[in-house]
């Protein structure tokens, strides 16, 4: 079978670097806009949280801005959640056969709230930590 | 053409009966960094659902039947930043791409773009469902 697309393209080390790139930003935006849809809290919202303007808060959502370390521990101190992160083989690497597509994404940047003890198990192996793996 | 198989979703590029790939065609007009960006979120849709991509900056609901994968990028050929939309609708577990466009700035779809998708949607259903 053929590769696909995004396979070809990570099968460099120029394109496997731009993909880890965005896929870092993505599970990280993409955790912060799934808790403001839970909370209800808007963009605008947000940026007032922050301090900041509503395009500046769009800007850091769409990926046109990057974020900063100390941005992103802004962002969820606001929203009264933390951020906690964990290593693992990189799968452009490590998973590109057949499993690679049962990753479970989700859980690479897992969210948390504070001081409860989670446990992640997965297909990678697990890790305990801090917080409570939110759903 | 496949671009990613998910745990939810394939995500293919239109395939016309004259072979051309309207959407591919656009996509490899890109810089490498808005593919890269395209390529990651196809990844996150393809593996979470399209109730899984919570993002509406990235990917939303438009005009039914369709979706469209959004983002920024910028191009050599009008050597500016630009808004770029991808069609897409969904069938069964697949989600197919019709072709790409550059947005107008504060202004919604031109219906052109509509239309063009349409085009490629029934042709695409005619050559991929005449059989089932």
């Amino acid at each position: 079978m053929g590769k696909t697309m995004y396979e070809e393209f990570a099968s460099t080390p120029e394109g496997r670097r731009l993909l880890n790139r965005e896929t870092l930003t993505i599970e990280v935006t993409e955790l912060i806009c799934q808790i403001m849809q839970e909370k209800g809290i808007s963009r605008k919202q947000l940026a007032e949280l922050l301090g900041k303007s509503k395009g500046r808060v769009s800007q850091m959502l769409n990926g046109e801005r990057n974020l900063t370390l100390g941005t992103v521990a802004d962002i969820f101190t606001v929203l009264n959640e933390r951020l906690a992160v964990r290593r693992q083989l990189d799968p452009l690497l490590h998973g590109q056969s057949g499993d690679f597509k049962t990753t479970r994404m989700q859980y690479w940047v897992a969210r948390v709230k504070d001081q409860q003890v989670w446990k992640y198990e997965g297909s990678r192996g697990s890790s305990v930590g801090y917080g409570e793996v939110a759903s | 053409m496949c671009i990613v198989k998910g745990r939810r979703h394939s995500i293919l590029f239109a395939e016309l009966a004259d072979g051309s790939v309207p959407g591919r065609e656009f996509f490899q007009s890109l810089a490498d960094e808005t593919q890269a960006k395209l390529l990651a979120y196809f990844r996150h849709v393809a593996d979470n659902g399209k109730e899984g991509a919570f993002n509406k900056l990235r990917f939303r609901r438009e005009q039914p039947p369709y979706y469209a994968f959004k983002t920024k990028g910028w191009t050599e050929s009008r050597n500016s930043h630009g808004l770029i939309r991808f069609p897409c609708f969904c069938h069964h577990d697949l989600l197919v791409i019709t072709h790409g466009f550059w947005k107008p700035r504060q202004k919604k779809w031109p219906e052109t773009e509509y239309t063009r998708a349409d085009t490629i949607r029934q042709e695409w259903l005619k050559l991929n469902t005449s059989d089932t």
